[in-house]
Formats: C-alpha cells, sequence, structure tokens
C-alpha cells in the first residue's frame, strides 16, 4: 500500500475517531454557545438596565429636593421633582411611601460634590443606585441652563468626535475604521485555535497512542513517519472542521441578529487590506506545524496523556507570550522589542501574524519572517520525528536528557 | 537448502550499557512453527522488534524473505506485540477495519474479513462495543485479530499466551496451527515451555542475549538424554529432591530425572516403597521445561 494511502487512512481515522465523539461535539459547539449565551445575556441585561433607568423617574411619583447649596435652578421643578424646605418632614413623608424619593443637597456640596439619595427600598436593588445618573443629570441640566455660550453646553455635554484618516498603500486618504482591524484579530483567532486546540488534539493523541500500548502494533503496519504526519493531516481536518463550525454560527447569528434585532456592525469591510492574506495563512500553517510538532515530540516522550499535558505547559506558556507584547506591537509594530521577538522560535509565528496584518514588515524582514518560520518548522518537524523515535515505546517512563542528547547523535537505538 | 523465511545473522543490540543482544543468529524455515524460548529479559523482544525495525540494531543482518523488513512485507506479516493494548474508546469492528484498511485490504472486504474473524472468536455479538468495554481476555482476541485478519504467510508472535486463561490459551493455539496448516511461518516467543514442546517444530533457547540452544524440539530434548521418568501418581508426591532424582510436579503428574549412576528401576522402585502409587508412566526425553531450567540455571552461573 503507498506511503501516500496510508497517511490518508491515518488521517481519516483519527478525524473520525475524534469527529464521532460527543465530547469533540460538546466542545465544538459549546464555546460559540457559551459565548453566544454571554453575549445576549450581557446585552439583554444592558438594554433591561438602561430600559429600567430610562422608567426610574416614572417610579418615583414625587422626588423631593431640599437644596440647601442652591445648585438647582427654579424651572427644573416639574413633576416629579418637588421642592421641600423641611429635612425631618421629607425623611417621613418617603419612609411612609415606596413611590416617593427624597434627594438631599448640602451646604456643603461645593466642597465635595456630594448629595444624598434617599428612598424606601422594595424589591428592586437597581432603583438607588441607578437614580444616581438622573440625578447627575439633573444637576448637569441646571448648570448648563446657566451658560449662554451654546457651544461651551455642547462641550460639556458631550465629547468632540474625530474621524481618523491616513493614506493608504495607493496613496489616497481613507478613513480608518473597526474593518481594517478584521483581518489581524482573525488571524490571531486562527492561530489560537490552531496552536491551543488542534495541537492539545495532537498532544492526546499520541500521548493516549502510547499509554493504550497501541503504537508497537501501529508500528508493525505503517512506519513512525506516516503515523506521525497521518496524524498531524487527520487533526489538521478537525481543526478545519471547528473553524467551519464557528464560522457558521457566526454567520448566522450575524444573519438573526441584522434579521430579528436589526443588529448592524460597524465594519466597513471595503477597508479590510485582503492583499496581507496568503502571508497571514502561511504564518498560522507553519505556526500550527511548529507547535503540533512540538505537542507530537511531548507527547511521545511523556509517560501518559497527564504527564504529557504537564510537559506541554511549558510549550503552551511560551506559545502564549506575545500576547503580553500585544499593546507594544500594536503601539509600535517595528519597535526594538517586535523585531527582537520576530525572529524567536516560540514567538515568532504570531508577532510575524500582527506585524504582517498592521502593514509593519518591510519586504527583506517578510522574506527573513517565511525563511526562520519554515526553518524552524522543519526543525520541529525533525525533532518531533526523533522524539517519536525515542519515546513511544518507552512505557512508564520518560527518555532522560542524556537518552534525548544520545538519540539526537547519528547512532540510532 | 531449506527456504528461510526468517534470517537472523551475527545480531546485537545494545541499550547504553546493557548488551541486550549478542551476536545471535538463526533461522525460521518457511512453513514451520518456530519457538523462541527465554526468560523475561533475555532479549527476545529487542530481537523481534528490530527483525520488524521498530528499533535499529548495532550489527548484523535480520532479513524477513530476504530483504530487510520494509513496508512492502507489511502484508504478508502479522505481529502481536507483547505490550497489548488497543484505542479504548474505538469500537471493536472499526480496529479491525482500520488495521486491515492500513495493509491494503479495500474496506469492504476489510470488514467481512473483520465480521468473520469475530464470528470465529465468539466476539461478533460484541462488534459495535468499545474495546474498553471488553474483558481483557476479549481484548487479546481483537488484538489478536489485528494481526491475522489479513491471513499473513508468517506470523510473529510476542509472548501470545500471556494472561489468557486456559480456554483462550487453547483457542489461540487452535487459530496458530490453522494457520500453520495452511503453510504460514510462525516464530513465537514464551517462557510457557510446555507449549512449545506440543507446538513447535524447531526452538531457539537465549539468555541474557545469547543462544543457548536450538534445533528441532526432538534434537534438542534428544541432546539432554533418554531417561525421564513422565508419571502420573496417586499417594505420596514425589520429593522435589533427593540423592537418587529431582522432579517437576504438576498436579498428579511427574517428571523425575534420574541422577548419575541412578536407573529408572531405582527411582520407581524407591518412590513405591516411599507410598507413591504409580499409575502410569513413561520413560522420555528430558521436557524441555527441564532443558530450559536447566540452561537458564547454568547460564547464570
Amino acid at each position: 500500500m503507498a506511503k501516500s494511502k496510508k497517511f490518508l487512512t491515518i488521517a481519516k481515522f483519527e478525524f473520525k475517531n475524534v469527529v464521532r465523539k460527543p465530547t469533540f461535539w460538546l466542545a465544538t459547539l459549546f464555546l460559540p454557545v457559551l459565548m453566544g449565551v454571554i453575549s445576549f445575556v450581557s446585552g439583554y441585561a444592558s438594554i433591561e438596565a438602561t430600559k429600567k433607568m430610562e422608567n426610574l423617574d416614572g417610579q418615583f411619583t414625587q422626588i423631593l429636593v431640599l437644596d440647601e447649596y442652591g445648585i438647582f435652578s427654579k424651572e427644573i421643578f416639574v413633576e416629579p421633582l418637588k421642592e421641600v424646605k423641611d429635612y425631618i418632614q421629607a425623611l417621613d413623608e418617603v419612609k411612609d411611601d415606596t413611590n416617593k424619593a427624597f434627594v438631599y443637597i448640602p451646604s456643603s456640596f461645593g466642597d465635595d460634590l456630594k448629595y444624598d439619595f434617599i428612598y424606601q427600598k422594595d424589591e428592586s436593588i437597581l432603583s438607588g443606585v441607578t437614580m444616581v445618573p438622573v440625578i447627575n443629570s439633573i444637576i448637569k441640566q441646571s448648570i448648563y441652563s446657566r451658560i449662554e455660550d451654546p457651544l461651551v453646553v455642547s462641550l460639556l455635554a458631550k465629547e468632540p468626535s474625530g474621524e481618523v484618516k491616513s493614506f493608504d498603500k495607493e496613496g489616497e486618504i481613507a478613513v480608518e475604521g473597526f474593518g481594517q482591524y478584521i483581518l489581524p484579530i482573525a488571524s490571531l483567532v486562527v492561530f489560537f485555535l490552531a496552536v491551543f486546540i488542534s495541537s492539545t488534539f495532537l498532544l492526546e493523541s499520541v500521548s493516549a497512542e502510547k499509554e493504550n500500548r497501541m503504537i508497537e502494533t501501529m508500528l508493525s503496519i505503517v512506519d513512525k513517519k506516516s503515523l506521525m504526519f497521518g496524524k498531524l493531516i487527520g487533526l489538521v481536518g478537525i481543526v478545519s472542521l471547528q473553524l467551519l463550525v464557528w464560522l457558521s454560527f457566526g454567520i448566522l447569528v450575524y444573519v438573526l441578529g441584522q434579521q430579528y434585532f436589526s443588529l448592524d456592525l460597524p465594519i466597513d469591510i471595503s477597508n479590510i487590506d485582503y492583499s496581507v492574506l496568503p502571508v497571514n495563512i502561511f504564518f498560522t500553517i507553519s505556526g500550527f506545524i511548529f507547535f503540533a510538532s512540538i505537542m507530537v515530540g511531548v507527547g511521545a516522550i511523556g509517560t501518559g496523556a497527564q504527564d504529557s499535558r504537564n510537559l506541554s505547559s511549558v510549550f503552551i506558556l511560551l506559545a502564549i507570550f506575545p500576547i503580553y507584547l500585544m499593546q507594544i506591537l500594536v503601539m509600535e509594530p517595528s519597535g526594538t522589542l517586535a523585531k527582537i521577538f520576530t525572529y524567536f522560535p516560540f514567538t515568532s509565528h504570531m508577532i510575524l501574524l500582527v506585524r504582517n496584518s498592521l502593514g509593519a514588515l518591510s519586504i527583506g524582514e517578510l522574506i527573513l519572517g517565511v525563511f526562520v518560520t519554515t526553518l524552524y518548522g522543519v526543525i520541529a518537524l525533525w525533532l518531533a520525528l526523533k522524539m517519536f523515535e525515542l519515546g513511544c515505546l518507552m512505557y512508564n517512563r520518560r527518555p532522560s536528557f542524556r537518552e534525548i542528547l544520545g538519540y539526537l547523535s547519528p547512532k540510532k537505538y | 537448502m531449506a527456504n528461510y523465511s526468517i534470517h537472523i545473522e551475527n545480531f546485537s543490540k545494545t541499550f547504553e550499557n546493557l548488551k541486550a543482544v549478542d551476536n545471535l543468529s538463526f533461522d525460521v524455515e518457511e512453513g514451520e512453527i518456530f519457538a523462541f524460548l527465554g526468560t523475561n529479559g533475555s532479549g527476545k523482544t529487542t530481537t523481534i522488534r528490530c527483525l520488524l525495525k521498530i528499533y535499529q540494531e548495532d550489527t548484523g543482518r535480520l532479513l524477513i524473505n530476504s530483504k530487510e523488513y520494509n513496508d512492502s512485507l507489511n502484508n504478508i506479516i502479522g505481529y502481536l506485540p507483547e505490550e497489548r493494548g488497543l484505542y479504548r474508546d474505538t469500537k471493536v469492528i472499526d480496529i479491525l477495519v482500520y488495521t486491515s484498511e492500513l495493509r491494503g485490504i479495500p474496506h469492504d472486504r476489510a470488514v467481512k474479513k473483520s465480521l468473520e474473524y469475530l464470528d470465529r472468536v465468539g466476539l461478533i455479538e460484541h462488534r459495535e462495543k468499545n474495546i474498553a468495554q471488553l474483558s481483557s481476555g476479549m481484548q487479546q482476541k481483537v488484538q489478536l485479530g489485528t494481526a491475522l485478519i489479513h491471513k499473513p504467510e508468517i506470523l510473529i508472535l510476542d509472548e501470545p499466551f500471556k494472561g489468557l486463561d486456559p480456554v483462550n490459551r487453547q483457542l489461540f493455539i487452535e487459530l496458530f496451527i490453522e494457520r500453520a496448516k495452511t503453510g504460514a511461518t510462525i516464530l513465537y516467543s514464551t517462557h510457557v515451555i510446555d507449549e512449545a514442546q506440543k507446538m513447535a517444530d524447531r526452538l531457539l533457547i537465549i539468555h541474557n542475549g545469547k543462544r543457548l540452544e536450538y534445533g528441532s524440539t526432538t534434537q534438542v530434548r534428544k541432546k539432554y538424554g533418554t531417561n525421564s521418568i513422565f508419571l502420573s501418581f496417586e499417594g505420596k508426591r514425589p520429593l522435589k529432591e533427593t540423592e537418587m532424582y529431582r522432579s517437576i510436579i504438576s498436579n498428579k503428574t511427574a517428571e523425575i530425572i534420574p541422577k548419575e549412576n541412578f536407573t529408572s528401576n531405582d527411582i520407581l522402585e524407591s518412590l513405591i516403597k516411599g507410598g507413591t502409587k504409580v499409575l502410569d508412566l513413561k520413560v522420555d526425553y528430558p521436557s524441555l521445561n527441564e532443558i530450559f531450567i536447566k540452561l537458564t540455571k547454568d547460564g547464570k552461573k
């Protein structure tokens, strides 16, 4: 049987074996559903809170105001606001009636800007807290009414807004929008999924093969390279399926959101620079090969699934390290730090991806980046194969550092 | 000159400072059942793994059908490793079909052969179960299936009887003999010597990586004398060792190995006098078991 066909048979088996498990679908569907539920709950809560705030003044039939400082102008006192003079009497009124609230502005307001909002608590937890912005707004309106210049009122009432424009690659002035960040963000998301999910699948798959003791039977039928690459291809299929499911889910949510909730995302897709896409795909694939190879090696030298997971955490930490640099990267994508970590094996793929998406790579850097990531991928694959050869038949123990070094020398086990 | 299915010549293998196999040579003839005997750690598994290129040999030649092991031999070889194991969360039928397909058998035929095999070993009703749901004996039958299903010309079995109950052991023997009858060559390693004596045409005894004995089962037994007494008894059990003999006792049967200057008659007379009631007896070559124990003890010395 041709080696390529064996690859595919192994890839198909690995793919089917994972995809037929309920846990795979639980993980695949759970993540977007969880994110959807969180977004829905958060959005719903926000809308409800806003509605409630809007209706709060309607909740109280009367808001008594004792303004010792004199911040409120007379015109403000319209229903439900009512000016009072006696503090104790106002308290008594509010105490006996849940429909009434009392705002007390002390004479010291000018020093510390503090006032009291007093009301008879019912089952609503939000009422008191959310009334504060309403009262603040009334106070501000009262102040604005004293200013004659409408521009000053306007500036105090809301922030000026600026539209950011820049010269694009064709030398034209273009408005910058959220659209230009879509590609870097999407590339990073795909990269993360590839690194964390697929390579974790691979780690589990290799270590389970060893833990189950199936490996020797397999090695009597296929050679080590075919087995390793077959697994790799199968897991590329699994990640692709997951991405497809998530993408479909995202599109579905977007379409439903537009249709039923008039959801309109502020994205101008004409701003997306698709020219960086092929290079981003390359860096994602080379990053996947690099980290997947590491996981194969780690899976092969660990004593079992748990041991391999523990060992892999070091590499996972190194893989996510660029996240900590992200702020500097975005601010200075061609800065010294960005340039240094562009060529460090564990960070190069992600940093190159971000820098390329932001258009911060010169042609020379791009070529060098493609070269080093290819080189790292080849070295990682070679090391993975060696570790796989060395560790796959070492049951219940890890190879020592000396054994690993010994095995990397020309003399083989 | 005989046709050799397996030819091993001057093979040595060292792990770090441990010489696992030392200049080992032997042949397995086409169509024979060959027993590869040795204690634990004697080098049997290392030899088999090097033969199948799972490990790389240091020196020597290990040939299957006159070739070094390569992918083209996959379809004619069936291998049962000593370290047993299957994907625990995979269905019985899927494992068999998968390994068959890897050997180049088209899917439909692989399914048919897998079902036939499961029927033969009494697992047809369990075909849709996951491996983890099967008993250890059942799992061993499935594992053997991965080595047998493509009806290999050469079967390499590393400790095939390990952990089997007598019923499954008998089933495995039947399956091996069925394959042998079709002309398949069988090389199996074991330290269950009784089975080797019954099944094997020829044998090799290895100890600390070195060859101690090699030849046909009868030849080897002949070489160690003709005066072992095999007897069935009742009453008093023969002693394990006296000045006249040593014995290997199993339930109500015993192999009595006379010491120098004592004849079978002397020993029988002594046993009967001592209260052993002899029901049946046969004087024969010493058993492989006895030879194996003697050789490995001497080897240790």
